[in-house]
């Protein structure tokens, strides 16, 4: 194999491919980049096993081939080769030659035998949605997802695709985020799949703003593709709870706050929380919001918001880091926040069609 | 001198009921033994005051002519050995000819029986080993068994009991066991009307373990098989995310014999080495075959324990099996086969007590560890094995257990905010559901009010099921179902074998600390000098709620001593 290619496009894709490298794996050869030369393009695939990226940038291709090398010595020889183009040789025996000037590279590569292939959803029906759009989504959900292995349906996305819907969840079984958007999806489409949290964060960093992508489905595998990027996933084989159930009905009561300033709030007042004493109170009353938090061994905070309250006084405990990383992640101006009384849950709504859901927390 | 006399037949049916019975469980695994042996397709057990009014055993088995049932009640009296020969071959799981003088001598005994060649059955009555009546009377062939008023007349033996609760469970217990273990048959047992245990004949293993510990279990445990040398081993080892923080979860059986047996125990602790982390235990379900010849089953009174011809090879067995079992592919070290196999460098909780699998708790502390002078502030110079922590305190050198350690700090803090009204409980969006055992549900039936007041809302949730609503908030994502199986196995030990004596919420939050424990963390310096420094702030800082100690020290002169300076 032998090639020419830009060293910046080069580096771009490398980029985008090493992030589900880890460092520390049990089979040598995950720690690979699998390079392949073909006529006018060379493209690098990772992977976990659970997760695959492929990407391609266009090269001078004088020799087709392919070959594995360890990704995170590559990149670095990449980024720190100071030219605007790059030669690369690889002889039979996986052997990579970067050879410029009064640089000189010879790395021991595997042999793309040992590679795991990446699912191929060649043929596959696929849909089109707008990369911002489905950003959106995601970024609306994701953090809400379940870090704990152990809860292995609820450590994924749900997306769920139907007639001309397409609805995002994630939950940890203690609040859930939920996304609906209408419309631009109409496809003889439906699917019902969870997308590993890992698999999502990669997605956030290689989606733009701006095209389309589109979705394609193997029966446990997804695959995305990007413009010259295709990500595969396993899908959780698993069953994601009913999330339809967990939507409250009507709410007694509603307020419209700033979403800015019930954040920065809701930030100071968690300063006083601790890890056992984590929730803040918020009290509604004709004065408006007060939120409060106190943990015995460390101190209190009171924060109040001018609100025109007209509904029954009460007050609700919450954990104020699960309200504070639904608001981080909205852009709206105000936000809706319903609740009916101290043991149900409460509800964050804007304008479109996200919601969430947050349980409250009772002090015994 | 007194001159030596044969002691009367009455005095000694008691003292050997005092080995054979030591509680109402001891009856009824004995009775059941039985009706197994009878060839029963059906047994039905009932109890009523945790075994202390009533026992009724039920079967459909041979029966007994009126001659057979009248020896039955001597002592030495048995159909199933004939001779010293034939204890090396004991296919039954009764040859002593003991059990029902033993337990006639102790209790208001009844016994109703009849043989296929039988026009009528017999009734016996007996009282404190006294025959009263025998009598005849209809019944389908088969014996049945009343046990009343237990220990009526061996009031000693009646202090040292638990409560019925406890008792219940363990009759619970030796049904499950015996269950386990004769698939072909139906048990059923039924508490004051209610049926608690009911298991079908069935075809598979597996149906057996759903029935009687849950599926729960079942889904957490790979199938088990392998033999040598004339071992055969099959059962189920939990994964090794499934793990407990006692044994009580692993099931040991030799020849279809429920047994204690520190060789085994040892062998599935080899089998899971490296990894569990530590303080943990799997859950499992061993059968070992060996032959009749190769295990002695005389050695113990209750039959509780099993002596093997080659202790050794049994031990390495299981090893293998479960460790094949749980790493597919890598052969069980490189050793030839046969080769001696030494045992795991360190079990944590020091060598399995007999008492663990089939007898009641005995109190492993005797109370609380006497206090030692603690030093105000240590420096942590190292950690050793994930467990272990070395300090460096003005006096000398002290070494920290880092899981009892931690267990203390948690305890004395959520006791603390228990009794400040200070737990801050998360209720689930949908409450999560955890199916546990018959013994485990009863358990935890009973506690769901303390439970409640420490910040666990826990609601039945049909049979055997139970729905976990809310949690306290310094309960990490953990597993749910973990957790509440740690809870039962803590408040299992009841008061007796706690140091902590306080409030049965106190008690409750000790169980809850377990499972919040630090176990076999490598834990940065920062983190550890962390540990220590609450631990020193802690009220009693040299020993864990459970009553181990936390700490062991040697003064510089003792060492200075021992390097002779
Ligand atoms: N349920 C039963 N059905 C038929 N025969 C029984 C039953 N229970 C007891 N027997 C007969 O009575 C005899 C005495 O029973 P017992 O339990 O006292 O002794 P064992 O079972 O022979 O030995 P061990 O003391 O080890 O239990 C048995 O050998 C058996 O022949
Ligand atoms: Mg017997």
């Amino acid at each position: 194999m032998k090639l020419k290619c830009e060293r910046e496009s080069l580096q771009s894709i490398l980029h985008r491919v090493q992030g589900i490298v880890s460092s520390r794996t049990a089979i040598p050869i995950l720690a690979n980049v699998m390079l392949e030369a073909r006529e006018g393009e060379i493209s690098l695939t990772t992977t976990d096993l659970d997760v695959g990226i492929r990407c391609t940038c266009g090269a001078e291709v004088e020799e087709a081939g392919a070959t594995t090398i360890p990704v995170r010595r590559f990149s670095g020889i990449v980024k720190e080769l100071n030219l605007p183009e790059i030669t690369i040789k690889v002889s039979e025996e996986n052997v990579l030659e970067i050879r410029h000037g009064r640089s000189y590279f010879k790395m021991l590569g595997l042999s793309v035998d040992d590679f795991p292939k990446l699912p191929d959803f060649s043929g596959k029906e696929s849909f089109d949605v707008e990369q911002g759009v489905f950003k959106d989504m995601l970024r609306k959900t994701s953090y809400a997802v379940s870090q704990d292995e152990t809860r292995y349906a609820l450590s994924g996305v749900l997306l769920e695709i139907k007639e001309d819907m397409i609805v995002v969840v994630g939950t940890d079984g203690r609040r859930l985020a939920l996304i609906e958007k209408q419309g631009e999806f109409a496809r003889e489409f439906k699917k019902n799949v969870i997308i590993p949290g890992k698999a999502v964060n990669e997605l956030l960093r290689i989606m733009g703003d701006e095209g389309t992508m589109s979705i394609s489905f193997l029966p446990n595998q997804a695959g995305f593709r990007i413009g010259a990027t295709l990500l595969t996933t396993r899908l959780i084989d698993a069953h994601f709870p009913n999330y339809t159930q967990v939507v409250p009905g009507e709410a007694k009561e509603k307020v419209v706050l700033n979403r800015e300033e019930f954040l920065s709030a809701l930030r100071r007042a968690a300063l006083l929380t601790s890890e056992r004493s984590n929730s803040v109170k918020m009290q509604f009353s004709k004065r408006g919001l007060e939120i409060t938090a106190v943990s015995p061994e460390i101190g209190e905070a009171k924060e109040e918001i001018d609100l025109a309250y007209e509904g029954t006084e009460m007050s609700i405990a919450f954990n104020p880091y699960y309200i504070m990383e639904c608001l981080r992640n909205l852009d709206d101006e105000d936000i809706i926040f319903e609740f009916t009384d101290p043991a149900s849950p409460g509800v964050i709504k804007n304008e479109q069609s996200f919601l969430y859901v947050i349980m409250p927390m009772r002090v015994t | 001198m007194q001159t030596i006399t044969v002691l009367p037949e009455s005095v000694a049916n008691k003292i050997a009921a005092g080995e054979v019975i030591e509680r109402p469980a001891s009856v009824v695994k004995e009775l059941v033994e039985n009706s197994i042996d009878s060839g029963a397709k059906t047994i039905t057990v009932e109890i009523e005051g945790g075994g202390l009014s009533l026992i009724a055993v039920y079967d459909d088995g041979c029966g007994m002519s009126r001659g057979d049932a009248l020896l039955s009640i001597e002592r030495h009296a048995t159909s199933k050995i004939r001779s010293a020969n034939d204890l090396g071959d004991i296919v039954t799981l009764g040859f002593r000819g003991e059990a029902l003088p033993s337990i006639a001598a102790v209790s208001r005994f009844e016994m109703l029986t009849r043989d296929e060649g039988s026009l009528a059955g017999t009734r016996i009555k007996m009282a404190g080993g006294r025959l009263l009546d025998v009598l005849e009377e209809a019944r389908p062939s088969g014996t049945t068994v009343w046990v009343r008023s237990l220990f009526y007349n061996t009031p000693v033996r009646k202090k040292f009991l638990r409560s019925a609760r406890t008792e219940r469970n363990h009759i619970i217990r030796a049904v499950v066991l015996l269950a386990l273990s004769h698939g072909n048959i139906t048990f059923r047992l039924v508490d004051s009307g209610k049926e608690v245990v009911y298991s079908p004949a069935r075809e598979s293993l597996r149906d057996r373990v759903v029935d009687l510990l849950g599926a729960d279990f079942a889904d957490h445990c790979l199938p088990v098989r392998h033999a040598r040398d004339g071992v055969i081993v099959e059962g189920y080892a939990g994964n090794t995310g499934a793990t407990r923080s006692t044994r009580r979860d692993q099931y040991v059986f030799v020849n279809s014999r429920p047994v204690a047996s520190p060789e085994i125990l040892r062998g599935i602790a080899g089998g899971y080495r490296t990894l569990l982390p530590g303080g943990r235990h799997a859950v499992a379900l061993v059968f070992v075959e060996t032959g009749t010849a190769a295990t002695d089953v005389n050695v113990h009174p209750a039959k509780r324990e099993v002596r093997f011809s080659k202790p050794a090879l049994v031990e390495g067995v299981v090893a293998e099996a479960i460790s094949r079992t749980l790493r597919p592919g890598t052969p069980f070290g490189t050793r030839e086969s046969g080769a001696p196999y030494e045992a795991p460098a360190a079990v944590t909780e020091g060598p399995p007590t007999k008492e663990e699998l089939t007898a009641p708790p005995v109190p492993a502390v005797a109370g609380e560890q006497a206090e030692m002078p603690v030093e105000r502030s240590m420096r942590v110079v190292a950690q050793m094995k994930g467990l272990y922590i070395v300090c460096e305190a003005e006096e000398g050198l002290v070494i920290i257990d880092q899981h009892a350690a931690h267990e203390r700090v948690l305890y004395e803090r959520y006791v603390r905010d228990y009794r400040a009204g200070a737990v801050h409980v998360q209720s689930f969006l949908i409450p999560q559901v955890v199916e546990l055992g018959p013994e485990e549900s009863s358990i935890i039936s009973r506690h769901i009010g303390g439970l409640a007041a420490i910040g666990y809302d826990i609601k039945p949730f049909g049979d055997r099921s139970f729905a976990v609503g809310a949690v306290p908030a310094h309960v990490s994502d953990a597993d749910v179902t973990t957790l509440v199986r740690d809870m039962v196995a803590g408040m299992e030990e009841g008061p007796g074998r706690h140091a902590v004596s306080g409030t049965v919420e106190e008690r409750l939050i000790a169980a809850s600390c377990r499972s919040a424990v630090k176990r076999g963390d490598v834990l940065e310096p920062a983190h550890l000098q962390k540990l220590v420094d609450e631990l020193l702030g802690c009220e009693r800082p040299s020993s864990c709620p459970h009553g181990r100690p936390t700490m062991w020290a040697r003064s510089w002169d003792e060492l200075d001593n021992s390097f002779k300076r």
